[in-house]
């Protein structure tokens, strides 16, 4: 019988494979506001400083935290959770201090702070007679 | 199997959100969406927890953002893990503020799991980092296979 051999070739994703079969989850968020600001904080478990990647850009904040796994796909006994990288966008409804904005992450939680532009602060009008 | 004795899950809300697809990502607006106040604060629901094994080891993971290691109480016996969790509430520098947003949980928590082997206690190690809680959970001498030595 004649067959011809057919070589299939595998090719491996590029990067780091653990991390890149991941999915993205919004990330949940607690938005204050106080005269001087806005701080968001973030719960990002699992992701750290270096893979956090937070811009602001025409109004809107836009924050990405990657998360590498300890482990490449373990047997589990009990999976009750997906490990996954983080998103979340949020649009700014009033003008910010771009330059000042901030970003912290500690214990699994991002703190990202927004100072308010000068002309947004609130403001004592005094009244004239 | 393993089976945690906890009732099921509340489908995968306050702690995970289903995933994303990029192409109906909508922005969130800070001021457009208020959340009423009954969900402001939620309580806490009992985070998930991934076993797995890894040799000699029971291992587990679990998400704790914003848990300092002094709100962990992690109690081994026999074949049973009590892992007691305090979350805190965020305190907020009272300058005329208001919250806009509040989607995640504060509160407290106990969830007891039975393992599938008996554990040696005394080595079980515990780590906090970046808001993920790992024990290494060593089994008991008697799990661990164990080389007979022929006699000649």
């Amino acid at each position: 019988m004649n067959t011809t051999a057919i070589e299939v070739k595998k090719t491996q994703p590029s990067g780091d494979e653990k991390s890149e079969r991941l999915a993205y989850f919004e990330a949940p968020a607690d938005i204050y506001e106080d005269s001087d600001g806005i701080s968001v904080w973030l719960d990002t478990p699992g992701a750290a400083p270096e893979g956090v990647s937070v811009t602001y850009e025409s109004g809107a904040l836009s924050v990405e935290a990657s998360v590498i796994p300890t482990v490449s796909r373990p047997q589990y006994l009990l999976q009750e959770y997906e490990l996954g990288h983080y998103r979340r966008t949020f649009r700014i409804g009033i003008p910010v201090d771009v330059e000042n904005i901030t970003a912290e992450l500690n214990d699994g939680e991002l703190h990202v702070r927004l100072p308010k532009a000068h002309a947004a602060k609130a403001r004592k009008i005094a009244v004239k007679s | 199997m393993v089976t945690p004795d906890f009732p099921m899950m509340r489908g995968v809300d306050a702690w995970r959100s289903t995933p994303d697809f990029p192409l109906t990502r909508f922005f969130d607006s800070v001021f457009e969406d208020v959340r009423p106040l009954w969900a402001i604060g939620a309580a806490m629901q009992v985070p998930p927890v991934n076993l797995w094994e890894e040799g000699d080891n029971v291992m587990l993971e679990c998400e704790l953002p914003g848990v300092k290691a002094g709100d962990v109480d992690i109690e081994v016996s026999g074949d049973q893990l009590r892992l007691s969790v305090k979350r805190q509430e965020r305190k907020t520098d009272e300058k005329n503020g208001r919250w806009l947003r509040r989607e995640r949980s504060v509160g407290q928590f106990t969830r007891t799991i039975k393992l599938p082997y008996e554990l040696d206690a005394e080595k079980v190690e515990a780590k906090l980092h970046n808001g993920v809680l790992t024990l290494t959970m060593p089994k008991a001498p008697h799990h661990r296979p164990h080389r007979v030595k022929l006699l000649k």
